[in-house]
């Protein structure tokens, strides 16, 4: 395993990025972060006002503010506030310290998905010269940018359920975060569930398909939900289902029958909000 | 509201543990193996995360730097900070709301995992420990079966690195000139290395 370990350029640098990007993270990411540390998600996420429209947007109720769920900063540094799982070491050095469970915006950093193709973004934070093409194992890095973009997918439909729940609730309401949080952890146990049963070599192939999905702009999950009559020939397809019926029982569960709204006793400890200029 | 577990019942508890008193209490002694590991993998120069320290002459994993007769133990480096308490490793990493967490997770020391494990003439016990403060472990809270391959790791790679390090005293024996804390990391970057191509040839063949 160790000697398949790509050296870094970001080893040696000051990680720039992990100071002063504020992490946008997906459910899954949240999840990950919390079953390895076994963390209530309060200590680690925080929530922020969305500046546009976009598919991971939630909404907590009938209002217009919509928002995002992203990791808290740390102690301040002096003038900066890294991420809060920004590790200081003897010497000037620096680690993520959860660098095997980090979320995927870290992990694909600095790259893109371009028609298929890995690409190096140009608005970097990295110092000059850092990466070169020719010395990155570009399959992994695509498969990272692939596996990045299905949770994001994922993540967008998991928001929609939530937010048709916001929407059918009295107009009066407003949800603690709380719920949100519980919410995700449930969904994401059950799709950790789902998940369990699927082998390697057909995640893999499941992971191609998606690929070419994103190509064509296309999140499966909202296509096949709207297309629920048509045959599941091939496997992937097979597999798109059962996300989706694993999301929408989840949900169902915990929000129409109330099992997470139980949890609102158990609440009080406040989530920490962020504003966002 | 904690996600379901999907780790061993001491390894929930230790993670849910917030002072994580068993970092800052003990000083964690190393062998090669752990500093190959930490260090291959967080790409990270053995002399960041460790120090030495003069060994009693009876410890049979010290290693010499000159022909003068003392003897160093190597360890993880502990924390200088006035926000930590103090003597806290280094990898230990605690947010603002004080819920601490080792940042090597499975990479850490063969001897933090086994904690507080010990193999007593092939028993496994719990080790007579003050230091934590989250609860008084017993062996209720392990698993036996896990527990004890994880003692036999820990004895095997202490064997292997008293084993290297006593072809390295006898180096310095020979050389009869006085080499540094570095020049010793570097021999053992060197032979674990070898050791891991070595395997892994095996492994193909």
């Amino acid at each position: 395993m160790m000697n398949q370990i790509e050296h870094s350029p970001c080893a040696g640098c000051h990680q720039r990025c992990c100071i002063n990007y504020t992490v946008t993270i997906t459910g899954y990411d949240a999840w990950l972060i919390a079953t390895e540390l076994q963390r209530d998600m309060r200590e680690f996420v925080v929530y922020y006002p969305a500046q546009k429209d976009e598919p991971d947007n939630f909404r907590l109720d009938h209002g217009e503010m919509a928002f995002k769920i992203a990791l808290g900063k740390g102690a301040a540094n002096g003038e900066e506030q890294p991420c809060i799982f920004w590790l200081s070491l003897p010497e000037g050095y620096a680690r993520c310290s959860i660098y095997p469970f980090r979320p995927f915006v870290c992990q694909s950093y600095p790259t893109f998905l371009n028609e298929g193709l890995v690409q190096l973004r140009t608005d970097v934070l990295c110092p000059q010269r850092s990466w070169n093409m020719s010395t990155m194992d570009l399959p992994a890095w695509r498969r990272r940018l692939l596996r990045y973009q299905m949770e994001y997918d994922i993540y967008a439909y998991v928001v929609e359920r939530w937010n048709d729940f916001v929407a059918r609730s009295p107009a009066d309401v407003r949800y603690p975060i709380n719920l949100y949080y519980s919410y995700l952890i449930a969904v994401y146990d059950r799709l950790h569930e789902m998940r369990q049963t699927i082998s390697k070599a057909r995640e893999e192939s499941i992971l191609q398909q998606w690929g070419s999905c994103i190509e064509r702009r296309i999140n499966p999950l909202k296509q096949l939900q709207q297309n629920r009559d048509q045959s599941f020939g091939p496997r992937w397809m097979e597999f798109v289902a059962d996300l989706l019926a694993t999301i929408d029982s989840a949900s169902a569960l915990e929000l129409e029958m109330g099992t997470i709204t139980e949890c609102l006793d158990d609440m009080a400890k406040p989530a920490q909000e962020m504003s966002v200029a | 509201m904690i996600p379901q577990a999907v780790c061993s019942t001491k390894e929930m508890l230790w993670l849910s543990c917030w002072e994580k008193r068993c970092c800052s209490y003990y000083t964690v002694t190393l062998t090669g193996s752990d500093i190959w590991r930490i260090s291959k993998t967080m790409q990270l120069p053995p002399q960041v995360f460790t120090r030495y320290a003069e060994a009693p002459a009876s410890a049979e994993d010290g290693f010499a730097l000159d022909a003068s007769g003392k003897h160093y133990w190597t360890a993880l480096a502990k924390r200088d900070t006035e926000e930590q308490p103090p003597g806290t490793c280094c990898f230990l990493l605690r947010p603002p709301n004080g819920h601490a967490h080792c940042a090597l997770g499975d990479l850490r020391p063969t001897v933090c995992k086994s904690f507080p494990s010990i193999l007593i003439n092939g028993v496994l016990c719990i080790g007579d420990y003050s230091g934590c403060t989250c609860r008084a472990w017993a062996l209720a809270h392990v698993d036996i079966g896990q527990e004890t391959a994880l003692a036999q790791i820990l004895a095997r790679e202490r064997a292997e690195y008293r084993e290297i390090v006593h072809r390295w005293n006898r180096r310095v024996e020979q050389a009869k000139q006085q080499y540094s804390y570095m020049e010793f990391c570097n021999y053992l970057m060197n032979v674990y290395a070898e050791r891991d191509q070595q395997t892994q040839s095996l492994d193909v063949a």
